[in-house]
């Protein structure tokens, strides 16, 4: 048993208070926005809070709000489509960012000791320059006159440049591209941590070295899978920037209804109602690989 | 039992041995760690490497299974060269140090992984599962996670894994070092008792030498990637072939001089301890008048009482320190070259004052003479 310190008390208080001014004040204000009316002024809704001492004022602020945000997104099958769209999206580019990640994960794992350090710095050196101007850079690379049909026609594998950029394939190779350490890092946490009894054992119990793999490495990585898959299927959803810049007009992504409504429709209720139903949607995946995590409680080793 | 007894060395009339070594070396680099050895394994036998960590005992055992290839010499099971075979596919299951259970199966998924690979029937592997877990008194346990065991039924949990194959050989690393004290002689003993059931050939490896005296039925030393004596726990702990094997199992007195064999009767030692020479049994491996070394285990040198008449091999020396074992009282006496030598006094015997001069006697069928 370890000893209780004093600290402890402190410890728990700073991650809720964390919690309390970063992630559930901000929800709050949303929900609030969400429950408000669209009004032509400073802020772009109304009633507003202020802080009074006189009961009727709260009274006629809580009485102002109403759910009619929420009754467009229901309403108008835009919202809903946008929603399944995003949704699909991120699972085409996580399932697309697991057949990727996996290997290269499994290959710096693998590496010589010495040498990881080094390559798994190399996984994150993407990240000193900005997204955005990543994102452009795939611009440069898949437009019609693009780097990769500049390629493609050298080589002769192609007669005319393809139209990648403005379609869906183009957001996928930027989701792909973007998010791919954050399925590799997991996967490497897991795989470099595993012990070589079990696979000699694996090996001597009669398994080929493709099935210690199967039944010995790829079930103790699963934690690892999850996680990534949570890292990058959460933020696909509803990621803005990557859609924006490589998508085409028949894109439709939540990031880009909640951005139009926010700042081309100055709808904030509808946005904010669109956003806090996104969020609520996103727990479920979570949810559901906690209860498969504790389902197996396998130890990662 | 689901077990094929298979006929004991002893009674079968001469067998080829089921496992040979021949001339096995294998290299990391530079380095030998295992050096041109060569070995015979009986059907049936328990036979453990024993030897100070780092001495390659664990790199034969990981060539007999499979993981590492010899560099040099071969390994031959049943009369078949075992070369370019790989582990899967090699009729022996290894117990390893670390149990290497599955973390994410249960204790009867683990034991039924090898037979899934063989392909059994459902029915007839859930048996089987049933019978192993049984054997080994995990039959309650058979749902648990290994990480829910105790370190001893994690240890049965590998040994019923290991031995649900019916494996032609069993290899065991080291199978007891995970346990405390008071569990590894009961669990040995079950091991011993295992053994003799099912007949399978046992191929241990461990570093402890009260384990291996226990256990085995023949003992292989090694020494810097060697095998250096093979024999019974007895002839080695008896008629050690070298000073390493003597200090290694158990404690052993030793004093240098130069031997004088004599045919017929006995040999002579002389040394510094006394100004005759002591009488000793003839040596195999020093030849006449060459240096040696006289080897004594501590319980086998006799405390004479003051007054007693002369005897044979009589050494005189004064006891240094006496410690009270229960059992046995062990002296620390300075000979007179100098040296401390170990007596073991046994509990009842008369009892030795804890310093000043002492009367020692060695019979000369305990001592062996040993190369120096």
């Amino acid at each position: 048993m370890r000893p209780r310190r004093g600290g402890g008390g402190a410890v728990i208080l700073a991650p809720l208070v964390w919690l309390v001014a970063f992630v559930l004040a901000p929800v709050a204000i949303v929900a609030k926005i969400s429950l408000s009316e669209s009004a032509l002024a400073q802020p772009p809704y109304r009633p507003v809070f202020a802080w009074t001492t006189d009961l009727d004022a709260w009274r006629a602020v809580l009485g102002g709000l109403r759910l009619d945000a929420f009754a467009t997104l229901l309403g108008d099958p835009l919202y809903l489509r946008a929603g399944l769209a995003s949704l699909a999206m991120a699972a085409v580019a996580t399932g697309l960012l697991a057949l990727l990640g996996y290997p290269l994960a499994l290959a710096l794992a693998r590496a010589p000791r010495r040498s990881r350090p080094i390559l798994v710095a190399l996984v994150l050196v993407p990240f000193w320059t900005s997204l955005l101007i990543r994102t452009y850079a795939w611009i440069a690379i898949l437009k019609p006159d693009g780097l990769l049909n500049a390629a493609l026609l050298h080589l002769g594998l192609v007669a005319r440049p393809l139209a990648i950029l403005d379609t869906d394939a183009a957001v996928l190779i930027g989701l792909v591209y973007a998010y791919l350490p954050f399925m590799v890092l997991p996967l490497y946490a897991v795989l470099v941590d595993r012990d070589d009894d079990l696979l000699d054992a694996a090996r001597d119990l009669g398994a080929s070295p493709l099935g210690a793999f199967w039944t010995v490495t790829a079930p103790l990585s699963l934690p690892g899978l999850a996680a990534g898959a949570l890292l990058c299927f959460i933020p696909i959803t509803g990621e803005f920037v990557i859609p924006d810049l490589l998508g085409g007009a028949g894109t439709p992504m939540l990031g880009r209804v909640v951005w139009s409504e926010f700042f081309a429709n100055r709808d904030w209720p509808v946005a904010a109602a669109l956003s806090l139903v996104a969020t609520l949607v996103l727990i479920g995946p979570i949810l559901l690989v906690r209860a498969v995590a504790d389902r197996r409680p396998g130890r990662v080793a | 039992m689901p077990f094929r007894r298979r006929p004991a060395p002893v009674t079968a009339p001469e067998p080829g041995p089921l496992i040979r070594f021949e001339d096995v070396s294998l290299r990391y680099g530079p380095v030998a760690a295992v050096d041109r050895v060569s070995l015979a394994v009986g059907d049936g036998e328990f036979f453990c490497l024993l030897g100070p960590s780092g001495c390659g005992k664990t790199s034969l055992l990981r060539m007999l299974a499979g993981f590492e290839e010899p560099d040099g010499g071969r390994v031959v099971l049943d009369g078949r060269d075992l070369r370019g075979v790989p582990p899967h596919r090699r009729p022996l299951n290894m117990m390893f140090q670390s149990y290497a259970l599955f973390p994410h199966l249960s204790v009867a998924e683990n034991v039924a992984y090898g037979l899934r690979r063989l392909g059994l029937p459902r029915a007839e592997r859930v048996e089987r599962v049933a019978a192993m877990l049984r054997l080994v008194r995990l039959d309650q346990h058979g749902t648990r996670r290994p990480d829910a065991l105790s370190g001893g039924q994690r240890q049965r949990a590998a040994l019923a894994r290991a031995l649900a194959r019916a494996p032609r050989v069993l290899l065991l690393d080291e199978p007891l070092a995970a346990l405390d004290r008071r569990l590894r002689s009961e669990t040995g003993r079950e091991l011993k008792a295992l053994q003799e059931a099912v007949g399978t050939t046992f191929v241990m490896v461990t570093h402890d030498q009260e384990e291996a005296m226990a256990l085995a039925d023949r003992v292989g030393i090694m020494e810097a990637g060697r095998l250096v004596q093979v024999g019974t726990p007895r002839v080695l702990y008896e008629r050690p072939a070298s000073r390493f094997v003597a200090g290694f199992l158990g404690d052993v007195n030793l004093a240098e001089g130069r031997y004088a064999a004599s045919p017929g009767g006995w040999s002579a030692m002389a040394t510094r301890l006394r100004t005759a020479p002591l009488s000793c049994p003839p040596s195999e491996s020093v030849p006449a008048g060459a240096a040696a070394c006289l080897a004594v285990r501590p319980e086998r040198v006799r405390v004479l009482a003051p007054d007693a008449p002369r005897t044979e091999n009589e050494l005189a020396g004064i006891v240094a320190a006496a410690t009270f074992l229960g059992a046995a009282t062990r002296l620390v006496v300075r000979m007179a070259d100098g040296r401390d030598w170990s007596v073991l006094v046994p509990a009842g015997a008369q009892p030795v004052a804890a310093s000043g001069p002492v009367r020692l006697a060695v019979p000369p069928e305990a001592i062996a003479v040993l190369p120096p």
